[in-house]
């Protein structure tokens, strides 16, 4: 199944380790050159969901300058999902970018339409 | 700044439920805020809206994710259960009086004989616990009161058939079709087998015969009333031919004072103490809620027409009752939404 952008960013943001809400978030701005921008409602949305699918698990809580963290880190079925993804897009790409200058216009026999 | 945005995403996360039984969303929520504060002590104030907004969003989502999930989970079956009785009660309170001779050009025919029957059934039903009694008994009532505005049984035709409301009055029994219908569902409802304390049972029986005793024990002492008279104005100088007229060809119960008050102090009663009781007894804030869906317009209608309220005139008029409706509709909503809030978390 189609995984959204957001989904394949946060969940690429934790392949290098378990991260805090906002660390994931500007991870995942940064991995995507600033596509995927969460803010902290919609990135806990995502989180909720991947949890109840499996993909992440709580990593722990702590507090810091006064602030609650919670921290999450990448299932193995998470790994697998998006090294799935990952897999689908590159098949997806290679369909355009081998073609890349491949292509030419063909000529019609006749000299064009009438 | 620090202390501003502090105060606009606490705010913004008020959108969350909170639920005083579930320390785990009230955490939830915490956790939330505090990285949408942690964004703007990061990035700045051009986050702020935007952090603000996202919590929101989230938090109202969060919200109706909970209570569709609180709606689902509601004991729905034991509030039509607990309404039946009610509700029978109430219709047969309200054709008791529409039966009344006072309304001397309606003999009992077919459609009397179903809806005192349909609805003494519906009564019985409720005393007994009885599905097939009372969702048939309802069922008889509803044909019999709806029949004649969809034009059967008069021999007016159906473009005539008038408002259910008009002018001054209410239809009480036009205004009765959406709770009989529910009525049926919750005799539906009723367990097909139940164990029978004949006790129990008797004293349901009375209490669903005893409103409709009384009013027609008061109601029956009526003098007859006079026959309707009609006046014909032919011109100006000349009095007009004054004649009988033509029976009323509808079951119109008319807004007879003593009924609209009986239901109003009943009606009013019922969301006190279901509201109060909500907490140990969900079922019958749900049933007084669902009721009170089925008869927020003739509510408002009333309301507005009652003189003690001093609704200014101009509201008596379409569409102001319409839109007061939102008044008693919100109010059961409110019922239903405490009577299902999840107290298991």
């Amino acid at each position: 199944m189609e995984m959204r952008p957001a989904s394949y960013y946060v969940l690429a943001a934790l392949l290098d380790g378990p991260l805090h809400g906002y660390a994931i978030s500007a991870r995942a701005a940064e991995l995507s050159d600033g596509e995927v921008r969460l803010t902290a409602g919609t990135l806990y949305g995502a989180l909720d969901r991947m949890e109840g699918r499996g993909l992440i698990e709580i990593d722990g809580e702590e507090t810091v300058e006064g602030r609650l963290r919670r921290s999450y880190r990448i299932t193995t079925s998470g790994r697998e999902a998006i090294e799935r993804e990952a897999d689908r897009l590159a098949a997806a790409a290679r369909v355009v970018t081998q073609r890349r200058g491949a292509t030419s216009v063909p000529k019609l026999a006749g000299g064009g339409p009438a | 700044m620090s202390r501003f945005s502090d105060a606009l995403t606490a705010l913004a996360a008020r959108a969350y439920p909170r639920q005083r039984a579930n320390a785990r969303t009230e955490h939830d929520m915490l956790v939330v805020r505090d990285c949408a504060r942690e964004a703007i002590a990061h990035e700045g104030s051009r986050v702020l809206a935007r952090e603000c907004g996202g919590l929101l969003l989230a938090g109202m989502r969060v919200r109706l994710g909970t209570t569709a999930l609180e709606l689902r989970r509601a004991p729905w079956r034991a509030a039509l259960n607990a309404l039946t009785l009610p509700l029978a009660t109430a219709l047969l309170l309200i054709w008791t009086f529409g039966f009344v001779p006072r309304y001397d050009h309606w003999p009992l025919g077919e459609g009397w004989a179903l809806l005192l029957g349909g609805s003494s059934s519906a009564v019985l039903g409720a005393a007994l616990r009885s599905r097939w009694l009372t969702a048939g008994g309802a069922t008889a009532v509803l044909v019999a009161a709806a029949a004649p505005y969809l034009g059967f049984g008069t021999e007016e035709p159906v473009p005539w058939t008038p408002s259910f409301f008009f002018g001054g009055e209410v239809d009480v029994g036009a205004a009765s079709l959406l709770p009989t219908a529910l009525l049926i569902a919750a005799g539906l409802s009723l367990p097909s087998r139940t164990s029978r304390s004949w006790p129990r049972v008797t004293g349901r029986l009375l209490l669903g015969i005893a409103p409709a005793a009384i009013a027609a024990w008061r109601l029956w002492s009526y003098t007859t009333p006079v026959p309707g008279v009609g006046r014909w104005y032919l011109h100006p100088a000349i009095e007009p031919i004054v004649m009988p007229t033509a029976p009323y060809p509808w079951p119109w119960v008319q807004a007879a004072e003593h009924l609209i008050g009986i239901i109003a102090l009943a009606l009013l009663t019922a969301v006190v103490l279901s509201w109060h009781q909500a907490r140990t007894r969900p079922e019958r804030a749900l049933a007084t809620g669902l009721v009170l869906v089925t008869i927020a317009y003739p509510v408002a209608w009333v309301a507005t027409r009652t003189e003690a309220l001093a609704f200014p005139w101009w509201m008596l008029n379409a569409p102001y009752p319409m839109l007061l409706t939102a008044v008693p509709a919100l109010l059961a909503l409110a019922l239903i939404r405490r009577g299902a809030r999840d107290r298991r978390a």
